[in-house]
């Protein structure tokens, strides 16, 4: 049976659970590595970076890696960026315009920023992330996806607040206000655009978000919403194992 | 023996012991200051490139260097510096010549709407023609530029109205302008966008006394609206980088910076709170035998700039700290949107890693 192993942050979880949830519906073997917050911290070390990953890790990549033959590799380690950035409202309200999104997001009064400008931090902000295929490229040269996050949900902010800010009662974060929901998707948008082309430059290819999860304006339909404002749940995660299927056959 | 004024005169006047004799560093044709500058005055520039130089070491020295248009806060100061965000004052680019100074101001208060308001590229890019280098590869399309621009005359009236000094470099004679209604281009249209039109373009060579009147007018009209600005006037010792004249360019950039050069004495004559600052012959001044510009004769050195400001701050200021290699102002305050940004990571990685670690 062909192995898959999948590396990257919690965006897999919805696809491992749809793989775990019927296996054999699928062609192939799936291995999780899940990269939780620690993993980014502490790091390992590839020449020519500085980052220092820790050492069970790099472990169970050395056997998930050198014992079987695994011919494609599936991440979700660059989609991220968008939603720090989505979360709250700038304390200088701004917009941007895109072909896509030519109008203001809503009717604050808001700064405009070149659109360049916006694309060129999206780059960097890429380019600043950890060598994370360098660092598979020490162990494989399969080929590799990347699985682009969920668009955001149309969700109000009362269920961000509920579902985002729940974890604390007393954290300072729940007085803030929340992102504007249109300006929320441009920024996914924007970030999607650059990991494609980040992704490009490295050989990476993108498994784009599957078109029957979105609903009229491009968000994510409710009913594959994990429950908070940047994870979808496990019908979502099944739509990418199509996708990714039809990608590794194609391949 | 007759008694005659140079038997009394200072030193100064003498060029051998004023300026043939000194150390390079120790010419200083300044003497004294018109005025001084407090670190709380606010101070604008605006002009030709040499106008840049004023500004970064204006804000290093620690002066209140006003900047009215500044990058949103969310962006890395260095790469708000490739937009031209905090290079001058608002982000107007460079102003050569006092015709283009004097359009700004009338643009900026809606007293001018030029004919020509926009460049729009083959690719669909937005060019503004009257500063099209002001952010690489242009604008992305029709909101952003107007957005962009009623921002920018937003930056321009606050920085006449909140200003206390104006410093202002005059760079040039020669520009290009629309025959249809003498909107004055910064760059020859066809070189940084837009497409060069002989039917629609000219050349022009502003003669001493429209220097002058539009220069008198330009400072005229921001006191009208800020009546107790101070005014400091200098001349970029920056040669042309071409001339579109039919003559050597080296002739006409001598005509170019003298014509510059007596339109300062003029307008400061009759302009109250003017001031010309000599940084024109502190930087191509004989004494220095060229040493102040760089291989290309054209460029003008770090210790060059030094020079000019250290004694712009010696004699226009009270400060008393080392003039030394300035950084680029930074254009904004990161801070809020940095903290913000820190605290919503915070939340959303730790989201993650419950969704990772299978949260109910």
């Amino acid at each position: 049976m062909t192995n898959i192993v999948a590396f990257g942050n919690s965006h897999l979880l919805a696809v491992q659970r749809a793989f775990d949830a019927q296996p054999s519906c699928y062609p192939y073997g799936m291995n999780f590595f899940l990269l939780l917050q620690h993993h980014y911290n502490q790091g390992f070390h590839v020449e020519g970076h500085d980052y220092v990953w820790d050492t069970p890790l790099i472990e169970n990549l050395e056997r998930a890696f050198g014992t079987k033959t695994v011919p494609f590799v599936v991440t979700s380690i660059f989609g991220n960026l968008w939603s720090p950035r989505s979360l709250f409202e700038s304390p200088t309200p701004y917009d941007f315009f895109t072909p896509a999104f030519p109008d203001p997001s809503d009717n604050t009064p808001r700064e405009v920023v070149p659109l360049r400008l916006m694309r060129e931090q999206a780059r960097q902000g890429l380019k600043g992330l950890p060598p994370y295929i360098a660092f598979l490229r020490r162990f494989t040269d399969a080929k590799i996806f990347e699985v682009l996050p969920p668009p955001p949900v149309d969700f109000t902010e009362k269920v961000i607040r509920e579902n985002v800010f729940g974890v604390d009662p007393n954290d300072g974060v729940r007085g803030k206000p929340i992102c504007n929901r249109i300006l929320r998707l441009k920024l996914w948008h924007l970030y999607a655009d650059a990991t494609r082309e980040h992704c490009r430059e490295l050989g990476v290819e993108v498994v784009d978000v599957p078109p029957n999860t979105r609903d009229a304006d491009g968000m994510l339909l409710p009913e594959l919403c994990s429950g908070d404002s940047v994870h979808a749940n496990n019908d979502y995660g099944a739509a990418i194992l199509t996708q990714l299927t039809a990608l590794c056959l194609k391949s | 023996m007759a008694n005659h004024p140079y038997k009394t005169a200072p030193a100064s006047s003498f060029w051998r012991q004023a300026v043939a004799t000194p150390a390079m560093a120790d010419v200083d044709p300044v003497l004294a200051g018109k005025f001084k500058v407090a670190p709380t005055d606010k101070v604008a520039t605006a002009g030709s490139c040499f106008a840049q130089h004023l500004a970064r070491h204006i804000a290093a020295a620690g002066f209140s260097y006003l900047v009215t248009e500044r990058a949103h806060s969310m962006f890395d100061p260095a790469m708000a510096a490739d937009y031209n965000y905090g290079t001058f004052t608002a982000r107007f680019g460079n102003v050569y010549t006092t015709r283009q100074l004097l359009q700004l101001l009338h643009r900026a208060y809606g007293l001018f709407i030029p004919a020509q308001s926009e460049w729009i590229e083959a690719d669909g890019t937005w060019i503004d023609p009257f500063r099209p280098q002001i952010q690489p590869g242009g604008f992305e399309n029709g909101a952003e530029y107007r957005a962009d621009r009623q921002a920018h005359f937003a930056a321009i009236r606050r920085m006449v109205e909140e200003l206390d000094v104006f410093v202002f470099t005059l760079g040039l004679t020669e520009a290009w302008v629309d025959r249809r209604d003498g909107a004055v281009f910064p760059v020859c249209p066809g070189v940084s966008g837009g497409t060069f039109d002989p039917d629609l373009h000219a050349f022009v060579n502003f003669r001493l006394h429209e220097v002058v009147a539009d220069l008198q007018e330009a400072l005229q009209f921001i006191r009208e609206r800020n009546k107790n600005c101070k005014i400091v006037l200098t001349v970029s010792p920056v040669p042309l980088v071409a001339t579109a004249d039919d003559r050597h360019v080296l002739v006409a950039t001598t005509y170019s910076k003298s014509c510059l050069r007596v339109a300062c004495e003029e307008v400061v004559a009759t302009v109250p709170d003017a001031t010309y600052f000599p940084s024109y012959e502190i930087i191509t001044g004989l004494y220095t035998h060229g040493a102040y510009f760089a291989d290309d004769l054209r460029s003008v050195t770090e210790a060059g700039v030094e020079h000019v400001m250290r004694l712009f701050l010696r004699h226009y200021t009270d400060y008393t700290g080392a003039t030394g290699s300035a950084a680029a102002t930074t254009p904004g305050d990161a801070g809020a949107d940095a903290r913000l940004l820190a605290e919503a990571s915070r939340v959303i990685a730790t989201h993650c890693d419950e969704e990772a670690l299978g949260r109910p």
